[in-house]
C-alpha cells in the first residue's frame, strides 16, 4: 500500500513563500496531476516529496510511516524515500550508455550482476527500448531519453513516481503519443504517482485526479469532470478548460421586476433565472462574477428572448469549430460555433447563454457561490 | 503509527565524516596559508625583528611610522604608481585594440591568438633575460635595428638610463601581458549576443558606431576584471624587476615589491619588511574586496 | 559585413605587425642561443646564425640538468595534489549548498589576490621549523597548496555547468555525496582537469621568487632560479644566456601552442 498524505507543507525561500499551507492526500496506485502556472509552486512539492530539502512546516507521510517533519526533527533522506523521480531534462548522465544509465540504481546498491540484467532488461522491453541498450544518450532523441529516465525510475520498483513536467520537452505531436503511453504504463505498473504540468490539457487527460495550485495554494482538488464543471473558484474556472471561460463582472441589483444581475451592459437580461438570483441573495453577497464557457454561447442572427446583442470581432477557424471573438458591449468574449456558421468580422449577432451552465463566484473572494 | 528510529542517520553521519576528512585538510591548509599568513605578517610588523635577534619586541606602528619617513619607500611608492598608471590603462588599450582586430573575422585567428598569447606563457625570467638582450645599449636588437634602419638618434640606454627605465620595463610588462589581455576583452566581446549586432547593422550602424555604441557599454565587467587583475600584478610585482636589474640602476626602478624583498633578505630587517608587505596586501584588498563584493553578493545563501 | 578592400588589408597588415612585436624577442632569443659567441659579436641580434651551433643549449643544459628535473618534480607533484584538491573543493562548492559555502567560496577566491609578499616572511619561518628550508620538499609542499585556490576557482565554475538535476536524480536513486562525485561528477571532469592542469604546470614551472626565497644550492633550485643565476654570472654570454632561457621557456610555449584553447578557458572563464 503506497499512499501519499501531505498536511499543511510550507515552503520559504529567504522570505518569499513557495508553498503555503498544502495538503493533499494520494491513494495507492492513483494517478495525481499537480497542475498551475510556473511559479505556483508544483515543482516545490513534488521536490519536498522527494525530500531533496527539508520543509518549514507540516508533515509528509509515506503509508503510515512519517517522512518528513520539521516539528518533530524528522527528515528522511532522499536516498532512503524508495521514490523514483523523472525530470524536466531527464537528467540522462552522458557518460554511461544506456544500460548504464538505467542500472545506475540498482548498481549503486550492489545488487548482482544477473538481477541487475534482468531487472533493466525487462524495463527496457517494456519501454520499447531494448535495442538502445548499449548507445550512448548523445545521439539518442528526447522522446527516446524520456523512456530511459521512465526505465531509471522504474526498475528499483519505487513506491511513488514523481515526473515533473517529463513531456514538455517533447515536440507537440510526440506529447500527445507520450500521454497516452505514460498513463497506460502507470496503470500497469500500478504505481502511485505525482505529475506536475504547467499544461492543464495534460492534466486533464491523464489524471484521475487534479490538484490545481496557484502563488503556493492549493486551490481545488478533484477528478477532471469535478474541476471542470464545478470549478471553486474564478482561478481554476479560468485555468481549466480551452479556451478558457469568459468571466464578466456584475451585481445584483433591484429592478421593477425584482432583483436583477446588472452585467454592465444594456439591456440588461434577465437571462439570470430566477433560482440564480436566489443563490446570489443566499450567500448575502451583491457584487458577482459571472462565468460561462464558450461552448455554451449560442451564436444567432436573430433575437431571442434572453439575448444579447454583441459584435463579431474576429473569427479563428481550428478545424473541427470556430472561436468567436466578440465584443459585448465593451467587454470581450469567447464563444465557440460550429465550422457551419458563417461569421464575419464587425457583423452583429445575438447571443444566448445557457442558463443551466452558468457559474458564479463572490466577486471578491472569487469563491463559486452555491 | 510508524516514526523513522534513526533511520538514515548512521550513515549519514558516516558521510559527514568523511566529507570533513576529505574536506577539512585543504581547506584548512589553504586557510593557513594565506590568511594566518597575512595575519602572522602583520603581526611581525608590529615588532623589532631584525637580523639573528633572538628577542622580537612589539613596538606598535613604529615601523609604519618609520616607513612613512623613508625615501626609499617613498621612490618605490612613487614608482609603483607610475608603473600603475601607465601599464594599467596601457596593457587594456592594447588588449581590447588586439580584441577588436581578433573580432573580425580574419582568417588564421587562432593563429594569430596564440601568438599573442605566447609571451603570456614565459617566466618573468625568461621575459627578463629576453628584454635585458633587447635593451642592451651596445649589442641589444632594439639599438641595433634602430640603427640599421637610419633611426639611430633614438638609440638610447634603456634599462641602464634611471630616468627611462621604468618605462622600458613598463613595455616589456605589457609586452608580456597584452594578449592575455586581449584574451579577456575576446571573451567580453563574443559573449554579447548577436542578435543585438545584427539589429544594429539593420537600423545601418556602421563598424566605428557599432563598436563604440553597442559593444564597448557592454564590456564593462572585463575592464572591471582587466583592471583588477592587472592592478593587483602591478603592486606585487617582484620577479621581472628583479631578476632584470635588481631593481636599478640605483633605486631607479625600486617597486614595493622589491623593497621588500632587498630590506627582508638583503638587510635582515624582518619586521620592516613586513611593514612593506602589509602596505602592498592593503592596497591590493583595497582595489579587490569591493569588486569580490559585488560579484558574490548575489550568491549568498 | 563587407569591407572595402583596403580596410581588409589594413586589417592584416596591423595583426601582422603586432605578431610580429610578439615575436621578435622570442625570434632573437632563438638565433642567438644558436650561435657561437664569436658569431653573435659579428652578427645583429636578428640574423639567423650562418653556423649554427648546438654548444650554448648543450652548455646551458649541462648546467641546468638538475634544476629542469627538479622544476619537473615541482610541477608533477604541485598539479597532481591541487588539482585533485580542487575538484574535491569544487564539488563541494558546487553542489553541496551547506550554509558558509557562499562565503567560503569567495574566501577562497580572494587567495588569489593577495600578495605573495605578506606570505615570505611566516613561510620562511615554517618551513625552517619544519627542517624543509633550503630543501626542494619545501616548494613541494607549497606548490601543493598554492595550486589549490585557483583548482578550486576552475573546478566550481566548470561544475556549476553541470545541471542540478543531475546530482538531485542521483540522490532520488540512492547515491550519497562522494558516491554522486564517483559515479557521476568526475567522470565528468576531464575538461577541468585538463585545464587546472595546464595552467598548474605553467604557473609552477615559470615561478620564481618562491625558489629564490625557499631553496639553495644548485641541487635544490628549480630551473627559473637556476637560469637566473646564469644570468647574473655569465653577462656577457648572451648565446648561453638564450640558451638558458630557451629551455625554460620551450615546454610553455608548446603548451600554450599545442593546447593552447585549454588555457585560454582556463584563464578568460576568470
Amino acid at each position: 500500500m503506497a499512499t501519499l498524505t501531505i498536511k499543511g507543507l510550507s515552503k520559504r525561500y529567504g522570505k518569499t513563500p513557495a508553498v503555503e499551507d498544502f495538503d493533499l492526500h494520494v491513494e495507492d496506485k492513483e494517478f495525481v496531476v499537480l497542475v498551475g502556472p510556473s511559479g505556483c509552486g508544483k515543482t516545490t512539492v513534488l521536490n519536498s516529496v522527494a525530500g531533496l530539502f527539508d520543509i518549514d512546516e507540516g508533515e509528509i507521510w509515506f503509508g503510515d510511516e512519517l517522512v518528513n517533519a520539521p516539528a518533530r526533527k524528522v527528515f528522511k533522506i532522499p536516498q532512503k524515500r524508495e521514490v523514483a523521480m523523472v525530470f524536466q531534462d531527464y537528467a540522462i548522465y552522458p557518460h554511461m550508455t544506456v544500460f548504464g544509465n538505467i542500472a545506475f540504481p540498482l548498481s549503486i546498491r550492489r545488487t548482482s550482476k544477473q538481477e541487475i540484467e534482468t531487472r533493466v532488461g525487462k524495463a527496457a522491453r517494456l519501454l520499447e527500448i531494448d535495442h538502445l541498450l548499449d548507445r550512448k544518450p548523445k545521439a539518442l532523441s528526447g522522446g527516446q531519453r524520456q523512456r530511459i529516465a521512465l526505465g531509471r525510475a522504474m526498475v528499483r520498483n519505487p513506491k511513488i513516481f514523481l515526473l515533473d513536467e517529463p513531456l514538455a520537452n517533447l515536440d507537440a505531436k510526440l506529447r500527445v503519443h507520450a500521454r497516452m503511453e505514460l498513463k497506460k504504463l502507470q496503470q500497469e505498473l500500478g504505481v502511485t504517482t505525482i505529475f506536475v504540468t504547467h499544461d492543464q490539457v495534460e492534466a486533464m487527460t491523464m489524471g484521475d485526479r487534479i490538484a490545481v495550485m496557484n502563488n503556493g495554494r492549493l486551490e481545488q482538488i478533484g477528478t477532471p469532470s469535478e474541476l471542470y464543471t464545478e470549478p471553486a473558484n474564478t482561478f481554476v474556472a479560468k485555468f481549466i478548460g480551452s479556451p478558457p471561460m469568459n468571466l464578466m463582472e456584475g451585481s445584483l441589483v433591484a429592478s421593477d421586476r425584482g432583483p436583477r444581475i446588472d452585467l454592465g451592459f444594456s439591456p440588461s437580461p434577465h437571462v439570470l433565472s430566477p433560482s440564480l438570483v436566489e443563490r446570489i441573495r443566499g450567500a448575502g453577497i451583491t457584487e458577482i462574477t459571472l462565468g460561462i464557457r464558450p461552448e455554451h454561447i449560442t451564436i444567432g442572427r436573430e433575437h431571442l428572448e434572453n439575448s444579447v446583442e454583441a459584435t463579431v470581432e474576429y473569427a479563428e477557424l481550428t478545424g473541427k469549430e470556430v472561436n468567436v471573438y466578440l465584443d459585448l458591449g465593451g467587454e470581450p468574449l469567447i464563444a465557440i460555433s460550429g465550422s457551419g456558421q458563417d461569421l464575419e468580422k464587425d457583423e452583429r449577432v445575438w447571443i444566448t447563454l445557457d442558463s443551466r451552465r452558468i457559474h458564479l463566484f463572490d466577486r471578491t473572494s472569487g469563491r463559486r457561490i452555491e | 503509527m510508524k516514526l523513522p528510529k534513526m533511520v538514515g542517520l548512521n550513515p549519514k553521519r558516516k558521510e559527514k565524516l568523511l566529507t570533513a576528512l576529505i574536506v577539512l585538510p585543504p581547506l584548512l591548509s589553504v586557510f593557513f596559508f594565506f590568511y594566518c599568513f597575512s595575519g602572522w605578517n602583520f603581526f611581525i610588523s608590529l615588532t623589532d625583528w631584525e637580523g639573528f635577534l633572538p628577542t622580537q619586541n612589539l613596538v606598535g606602528l613604529r615601523n609604519y611610522a618609520s616607513l612613512f619617513h623613508d625615501p626609499l619607500f617613498w621612490t618605490s611608492l612613487q614608482n609603483n604608481l607610475l608603473l600603475i598608471v601607465v601599464f594599467v590603462p596601457g596593457v587594456i588599450v592594447i588588449g581590447l585594440f588586439l580584441a577588436i582586430l581578433l573580432d573580425r573575422k580574419v582568417r588564421g585567428e587562432g593563429v594569430f591568438r596564440t601568438i599573442y598569447l605566447l609571451p603570456f606563457a614565459l617566466s618573468f625570467v625568461v621575459t627578463a633575460a629576453l628584454w635585458a638582450w633587447m635593451y642592451s645599449p651596445r649589442v641589444g636588437t632594439i639599438n641595433v635595428i634602430l640603427e640599421k634602419v637610419g633611426l639611430g638618434f633614438l638609440r638610447a640606454n634603456w634599462i641602464t638610463d634611471p630616468n627611462i627605465v621604468l618605462y622600458c620595463i613598463i613595455a616589456a610588462l605589457i609586452w608580456q601581458f597584452a594578449g592575455y589581455s586581449a584574451i579577456i576583452f575576446l571573451a567580453g566581446i563574443r559573449s554579447i549576443p548577436v542578435s543585438q549586432i545584427r539589429a544594429a547593422q539593420v537600423d545601418g550602424a556602421r563598424t566605428f558606431t557599432l563598436y563604440r555604441r553597442i559593444v564597448l557599454p557592454q564590456l564593462r565587467p572585463s575592464f572591471v576584471t582587466a583592471f583588477i587583475i592587472f592592478m593587483c600584478f602591478a603592486l606585487k610585482a617582484f620577479d621581472f624587476i628583479w631578476v632584470l636589474n635588481r631593481g636599478g640602476p640605483g633605486y631607479s626602478s625600486h617597486i614595493l615589491g622589491i623593497a621588500m624583498y632587498k630590506e627582508t633578505f638583503g638587510f635582515d630587517r624582518f619586521a620592516y619588511g613586513a611593514s612593506y608587505a602589509t602596505v602592498i596586501l592593503m592596497l591590493s584588498l583595497v582595489i579587490v574586496v569591493p569588486f569580490l563584493w559585488r560579484v558574490y553578493r548575489k550568491d549568498r545563501p | 559585413m563587407s569591407l572595402l578592400k583596403p580596410n581588409r588589408w589594413l586589417l592584416y597588415a596591423l595583426l601582422i605587425f603586432f605578431a610580429f612585436l610578439a615575436l621578435l624577442p622570442l625570434w632573437s632569443c632563438v638565433v642567438t642561443a644558436l650561435k657561437s659567441s664569436k658569431e653573435v659579436i659579428l652578427s645583429t641580434p636578428v640574423t639567423p646564425p650562418m653556423y649554427p651551433t648546438l654548444g650554448p643549449l648543450a652548455q646551458a643544459l649541462e648546467y641546468l640538468k638538475r634544476p629542469l628535473l627538479n622544476s619537473l618534480v615541482l610541477v608533477g607533484a604541485g598539479t597532481i595534489v591541487s588539482s585533485f584538491f580542487g575538484s574535491i573543493l569544487g564539488y563541494v562548492f558546487s553542489k553541496r549548498k551547506i550554509r558558509g559555502c557562499g562565503v567560503g567560496f569567495v574566501l577562497i577566491v580572494l587567495c588569489l589576490y593577495i600578495p605573495p609578499q605578506v606570505q615570505l616572511i611566516p613561510m620562511v619561518r615554517v618551513m625552517s621549523n619544519l627542517g624543509l628550508h633550503g630543501n626542494l620538499g619545501a616548494l613541494v609542499l607549497l606548490y601543493m597548496v598554492f595550486g589549490i585556490p585557483m583548482c578550486a576557482f576552475i573546478f566550481k565554475t566548470l561544475y556549476d555547468e553541470i545541471p542540478d538535476s543531475y546530482t538531485n536524480a542521483a540522490k532520488v536513486d540512492g547515491a550519497g555525496t562522494w558516491t554522486i562525485y564517483r559515479r557521476i561528477i568526475l567522470p565528468l571532469s576531464v575538461i577541468p582537469f585538463v585545464v587546472a592542469s595546464l595552467l598548474q604546470v605553467t604557473i609552477i614551472w615559470n615561478d620564481y621568487i618562491w625558489g629564490l626565497v625557499l631553496t639553495t644550492g644548485m641541487d635544490n633550485l628549480p630551473v627559473t632560479v637556476a637560469m637566473a643565476n646564469l644570468k647574473g654570472s655569465f653577462v656577457a654570454e648572451w648565446n648561453l644566456q638564450m640558451s638558458g632561457a630557451l629551455w625554460i621557456a620551450v615546454p610553455t610555449l608548446v603548451i600554450f601552442i599545442l593546447l593552447g584553447k585549454y588555457i585560454i578557458r582556463g584563464y578568460s572563464g576568470k
